[in-house]
């Protein structure tokens, strides 16, 4: 048996998926599969909001169910009252009692015959409303007299989690203006002595960088089937979700029953990006499959996944920097503002990450920071790929390559002089122990291009002097970043796997780990296949449930590491069984016999023994032959004072993307030719996954750079559909390459660490960098569109 | 409303049906055929998701009106292969990892198929082009594209 | 949706045109443009009437001086026709501009007149190619020259019960050439954020611009024909100056809109660009040195 680990092998998931027979949540319920016949099934559609800020009066939904074909509509008066739900701090109303928020929320519920009745049905609802003044940026939000947009979660200091020193404000506080109650959660970050900082620098820098609301459009839009069984209470749920077990607790939660009674089953998911932590139609099914009696579906327009789940967030950036003559950064104070939405979500983690990452790869001896996220009327935002860390990134190696480009300094010279090394010490005083090639990733990724670091960003004339015409300019740019790995900041964080040999000799893990695409599922098995020394397809992987244990959510880049090293400790575990019982049986101890291909081998006279052999042994001795795994490691909180923790992530990820692109100076036009990628991840458990997940990151992270931005003005959205919110198409994409820089972890299985986050993130800077070097203007709000780009090019000449 | 009789041959098979005028060939092939394998990602025909062939031309299933598809020939992922007998397309979909999430995916290898059915030794640019109308937001089509440009250098995808 | 929808899908014209003569009907033939709206519109189209069973409307053609191009042919028979490669590779540029594959499989040149969006990408090609629209009705059978039919976004000079039938180009006199030129905001599946059609005939003789024609697309609430620029450069002198002012003249007369593609500054800016551009290039097909 070959090595398993580092070499390609298929996706476990994948013949299913190129033959059309992967069942995603919207093709289920049709034919029986789940226990009922399609007719019995209802299908839903909900009432969303007519206006982002506005007290509703009255929803009269007696047209809507004289309609024939409705079974049922429900507003909040018509039911039970209902928890809040939240990915991590629970504001957002199952169905609306007081007033909406942003335009996704939910004021009432229709089930119909068919989807189509369902749909006219919502167009003979009434609603009563009054207009409220309606909060469009953090700007607004702070402002003494905005609008309250969530009045029950007033806090006169607010910290994640929300603790007993944040003080509810007092009605005469709110009357007096005494509490932001728009602030939905602040952080602080110290490190060294900020004012020691700026007077070692001999240059300060100040600069200012916004993000835009971005939206994951993973292809599937969000759907689902629910069935309730009234005698036992138990409600099913077939929707896909990034954590199962989650999902469990939230429908629980917001129904107020026991989270065994909810049973969520994984159908194949048609990609996430973040989008899928969030409840979606998850609570809305369980309830109407319970008010019904019947099983029912319920599926989104794209219009609608778009207005009604999150976005990334728009971040602001106040970047304050010192540094030496010869380069040396000195301090580092940030200000970062992020814009919630309606209702929160994971804002309070997603814009702090985006603090404790506001200097990227590299050392600074004093770091300042202090994070806000304001509510809004806007559609809430809450993870996207990188989640806050995407942001900084663009902040951060914006401002490294500004201050590189003043003091003289290459690009890539300047980075290396500073980058992280094993020894130095993260903006929480976190001290990096293994693991940190941040200056292979830059040098391999700049050589790759074509360049040596002290090259890259010259010659521009030679760079151009292959475009079709003098109107067009071609440049360089590199993006360096960081990533932190897990939940860390002392969450509990772990993974569960649990394997199993059957009488047939094969191998089932069980994983309630999500596979989104990225092949989490491939991964955990080739890291059994390894210890068991097995061929990957001999392993079983049946469809996650949360009848199976917690694995964790496949977010925060953390599912190689937790899961993989959960499916590694249980294949390790079942080696243990394994032996123990050949030892019982044939008085057999390893190293008397080797295990392979799914055979016990004894040196000598001995016959070999056949897992499945094994595992009937097993069963006669009243025992299965199985094992589990489990991976929690330690983390530790930052302290509320000053961000500080010295374990704060299980590992990180480096990568560096060097970017050529070229400029049309008269149109604004940016074509992205070439990235060479460059990634230390530790060990490469996949390869061919790494490199497909690079090249999937770098297109995402060329959508956020050049052209993807969800336009909500005054709270509605004016793009909600996919000719108005511009992906990179085939005919977009550059060439990419992928170099993996292998610096083995020492937490992760056979040292890897994830990728799925970071490598989205060093292009967006790349390409903004790029342009600068092709055309001598920086953009610093995203995303960097024609008319940008031209305004910065018509500015820079009248000056 | 009254229904609309259309005969259509799906996957070489014939069928017959009476059909409501405004019921999308994606809802007919999908929810009466049961043909799951074809997407709708958007309803709008910006995604490709819902692509199939249609009388030797990609379409997008969700524009195309039930009636419409009277006397039409239509090709869905489902009659191209299956786990048992894949088509060298699916076969190097798999190979070369041009999976991810595999929603695209249906689509895309029916796109690709259609380009190489007229086009058998397409360069780098018509791949591109190929496929352009089908939208992936996983794989940066790099290995779509080596997947297609593989099985084209193989003599096609017959 | 409507619950007397009812659907048609006649074999010719005539039986076409016959059914909207007493009813509220909608011509409906590739959908790619009709059935975006499905979520929200269907309901208003009320009866439609299919035609892409209409073999009379499908295929391009040369009679005498005049090319054919029936209202049914779908922008990809554009796109493969050696007949329109040879004659008119502006319009041909402008069909494959169109969305995606999928989308120029079905998507119907009549189509994409009958929409009357601002930002067709066939229009302007077929306005400066100097197109007339053949208009059919129970009643009677009428041209009309394409720029003149269009009032505001979405609507056009055509009856209710007209169909689109046929769309006629002269065909192009040696010393002429065309150029479409779009700046979308990707490489496939965009919507114009602006585009440029121009034809011109040149006098090799004088080298003077004898006639021209230029077009834009998303500038306006309908298709932008350049006149002053256009009267500007005929019997101007063929050289970069008088280009560039011909261009400055197109910047100077449009009133642009900002929408979610780009801002009315933007599209000043660029208007000028690829007026300029489309010029430049029909004039390199002619071999003119500039």
């Amino acid at each position: 048996m070959d090595q398993v680990v580092g070499q390609q092998v298929n996706k476990v998931d994948v013949v299913d998926k190129v033959t059309g027979e992967a069942q995603f949540a919207k093709d289920l319920g049709y034919d029986g599969e789940l226990g009922f016949d399609a007719d019995e099934m209802l299908h839903l559609k909900v009432l969303r909001a007519p206006h982002p800020h506005a007290k509703i009066n009255e929803i009269d939904t007696t047209k809507a169910k004289e309609l024939s074909g409705v079974e049922m509509v429900v507003t909040a008066d018509d039911v039970r009252p209902l928890e809040n739900f939240g990915l991590i701090f629970e504001d957002q109303q199952v169905l609306v009692t007081d007033k909406t928020r942003y335009m996704g929320d939910s004021l009432a519920i229709v089930a119909a015959e068919t989807e189509k009745i369902a749909h006219k049905a919502l167009d003979l609802i009434e609603v009563d409303y009054e207009e409220l003044e309606v909060v469009t940026s953090p700007w607004e939000a702070m402002q003494s007299d905005a609008p309250i947009i969530q009045e029950d979660f007033c806090y006169t200091e607010v910290f994640y989690p929300p603790n007993d020193k944040a003080d509810q404000c007092s009605l005469d506080d709110l009357d007096n203006k005494l509490c932001n109650c728009n602030l939905h959660s602040s952080y602080n970050l110290k490190k060294g002595d900020i004012d020691t900082g700026f007077a070692e620098a001999d240059h300060i820098f100040t600069n200012e960088f916004q993000t835009q609301h971005v939206e994951q459009l993973p292809l599937e839009p969000e759907a689902g089937v629910a069935s309730y069984d009234e005698e036992s209470g138990e409600y099913t749920l077939w929707t896909p979700t990034q954590w199962l077990h989650d999902m469990q607790y939230d429908v629980a939660n917001s129904l107020d029953v026991a989270p065994e009674k909810i049973k969520v089953i994984q159908p194949t998911i048609g990609g996430a990006f973040g989008k899928r932590e969030d409840v979606s139609v998850h609570i809305h099914l369980a309830l109407m499959a319970e008010l019904t009696g019947r099983p029912v579906r319920l599926a989104y327009t794209r219009e609608e996944s778009m207005i009604t789940q999150s976005k990334r967030h728009p971040i602001n950036f106040k970047f304050k920097t010192g540094v030496t003559e010869d380069g040396k950064l000195t301090a580092w104070e940030a200000e970062v503002t992020g814009d919630v939405g309606g209702c929160a979500s994971s804002s309070c983690a997603v814009v702090h990450q985006a603090l404790y990452h506001c200097t990227g790869p590299y050392n600074v001896p004093h770091v300042k920071g202090k994070s806000y996220a304001y509510y809004t009327n806007n559609t809430y935002t809450g993870a996207m790929r990188g989640f806050g860390a995407t942001q900084a990134a663009f902040a951060y190696e914006s401002q490294i390559d500004i201050i590189a480009k003043e003091l003289g300094f290459d690009p890539a010279e300047f980075r290396l002089k500073n980058a992280y090394q094993v020894g130095s010490t993260t903006p929480n005083g976190q001290k990096l122990t293994t693991s940190v090639a941040t200056q292979d990733t830059i040098v391999e990724a700049t050589k790759n291009l074509g360049y040596e670091p002290g090259t890259l960003n010259k010659d521009n004339d030679e760079k151009s002097a292959t475009t079709e015409s003098a109107t067009k300019k071609r440049g360089t740019g590199i993006g360096t970043i960081m990533f932190g790995n897990g939940f860390g900041e002392g969450y509990p964080d772990h993974a569960y796997c649990n394997l199993k040999i059957k009488e047939d000799g094969r191998v089932v893990l069980e994983t309630a780990a999500a596979d989104v695409g990225q092949g989490v599922l491939t991964v955990a098995a080739q890291l059994v296949a390894e210890v068991l020394n097995i061929s990957v397809d001999r392993i079983e992987v049946p469809q996650a449930t949360t009848e199976m244990k917690n694995a964790g959510s496949t977010s925060a880049t953390r599912q190689t590491i937790f899961s993989g090293n959960a499916a590694k400790l249980a294949a390790e575990n079942l080696l243990g069984e394994i032996n123990n019982l050949v030892f019982l049986k044939y008085g057999l101890n390893f190293p008397e016999f080797e295990v392979s291909e799914g055979e016990i081998r004894p040196h000598g006279d001995h016959e070999n023994v056949t897992f499945g052999q094994l595992a009937k042994l097993a069963k006669e001795r009243g025992e299965e032959l199985s094992a589990e795994g489990c991976y929690f490691p330690e983390t530790i909180a930052p302290d509320e004072e000053a961000g500080q923790s010295k374990l704060n992530y299980v590992a990180y990820t480096f990568n560096t993307n060097v970017v050529e692109v070229e400029v049309d100076t008269e149109t604004g036009e940016v074509d992205v030719l070439n990235v060479q990628a460059a990634i230390d991840l530790g060990k490469a458990i996949h390869p061919q996954n790494v490199e497909g997940q690079s090249e999937g990151g770098i297109a995402m992270g060329m959508g956020m750079a050049l052209t993807e931005e969800q336009i909500i003005e005054d709270g509605i959205t004016l793009n909600p559909n996919m000719s108005g919110y511009i992906v990179p198409t085939s005919m977009d994409m550059p060439n990419i390459d992928t170099a993996m820089v292998e610096s083995g972890d020492a937490a992760g299985p056979y040292g890897a660490k994830g990728i799925g986050e970071p490598v989205m993130i060093p292009v967006v800077p790349g390409i903004i960098n790029a342009i600068e070097d092709a055309i001598g203007v920086r953009i610093k709000d995203l995303p960097a569109t024609p008319d940008k780009i031209l305004k910065a090019l018509s500015e820079k000449e009248d000056n | 409303m009254s229904k609309v009789p259309i005969t259509l041959t799906v996957n070489n098979r014939e069928y017959s049906f009476d059909v409501e005028p405004d019921l999308r060939l994606v809802d007919l092939l999908r929810e009466k055929l049961g043909l799951m394998g074809t997407k709708e990602g958007c309803g709008e025909g910006e995604c490709g998701a819902c692509t199939v062939i249609m009388d030797g031309n990609t379409v997008h299933s969700c524009m195309v009106l039930a009636a419409q598809s009277d006397g039409s020939e239509v090709l869905t992922i489902e009659g191209l292969g299956s786990a048992d007998n894949l088509h060298p397309l699916q076969e190097a979909f798999i190979e070369h990892g041009a999976v991810q999430c595999g929603f695209c995916t249906p689509g895309m290898i029916l796109s690709a198929k259609n380009l190489l059915d007229k086009n058998p030794s397409p360069t780098e640019e018509e791949i591109k082009e190929g496929i352009s109308g089908n939208i992936c937001r996983c794989t940066g089509y790099s290995k779509i594209i080596a997947a297609i440009k593989a099985v084209a250098n193989k003599g096609g995808a017959s | 949706m409507v619950e007397d929808m009812d659907f048609y899908r006649p074999n010719t014209i005539s039986e076409a045109v016959e059914l909207a003569s007493d009813k509220e009907v909608t011509f409906f033939a590739g959908g790619t443009d009709l059935m975006v709206h499905y979520y929200e519109q269907l309901d208003d189209l009320g009866d439609i009437v299919d035609l892409t069973a209409i073999a009379e409307l499908d295929g391009i053609r040369q009679e005498n001086d005049l090319l054919h191009i029936g209202a049914g042919t779908t922008h990809q028979t554009i796109v493969n026709s050696d007949l329109l490669a040879a004659d008119l590779p502006w319009l041909v540029q402008s069909a494959k501009e169109v969305g995606s594959p999928q989308i120029r499989n079905r998507g119907t040149i009549g189509g994409n007149i009958g929409n009357a969006s601002p930002a067709a990408d066939t229009v302007p090609a077929l306005i400066v190619s100097d197109a007339t629209i053949e208009l059919v009705s129970v009643d009677q059978k009428r041209e009309e020259s394409l720029s003149d039919i269009f009032v505001s976004p979405g609507k056009t000079t055509i009856a209710r019960d007209e169909l689109i039938t046929d769309i006629k180009i002269p065909v192009v006199s040696d010393n002429a050439a065309g150029s479409f030129q779009k700046i979308g905001k990707r490489n496939a599946l965009a919507i114009a954020v602006i585009n440029c059609a121009v034809f011109v005939k040149i006098d090799c003789e004088e080298d003077n611009f004898k006639e021209v024609r230029i077009c834009l697309g998303s500038v306006a609430p309908v298709p932008y024909k350049a006149v002053a620029a256009e009267n500007f450069l005929v019997g101007k002198e063929i050289n970069l100056d008088n280009i560039t002012e011909a261009a400055k003249i197109v910047q100077e007369q449009i009133d642009p809109i900002d929408d979610i593609r780009g801002t009315a500054e933007y599209r000043d800016d660029v208007a000028e660009v690829i007026v300029k551009r489309a010029i430049c290039d029909a004039l390199e097909q002619l071999e003119v040195e500039l």
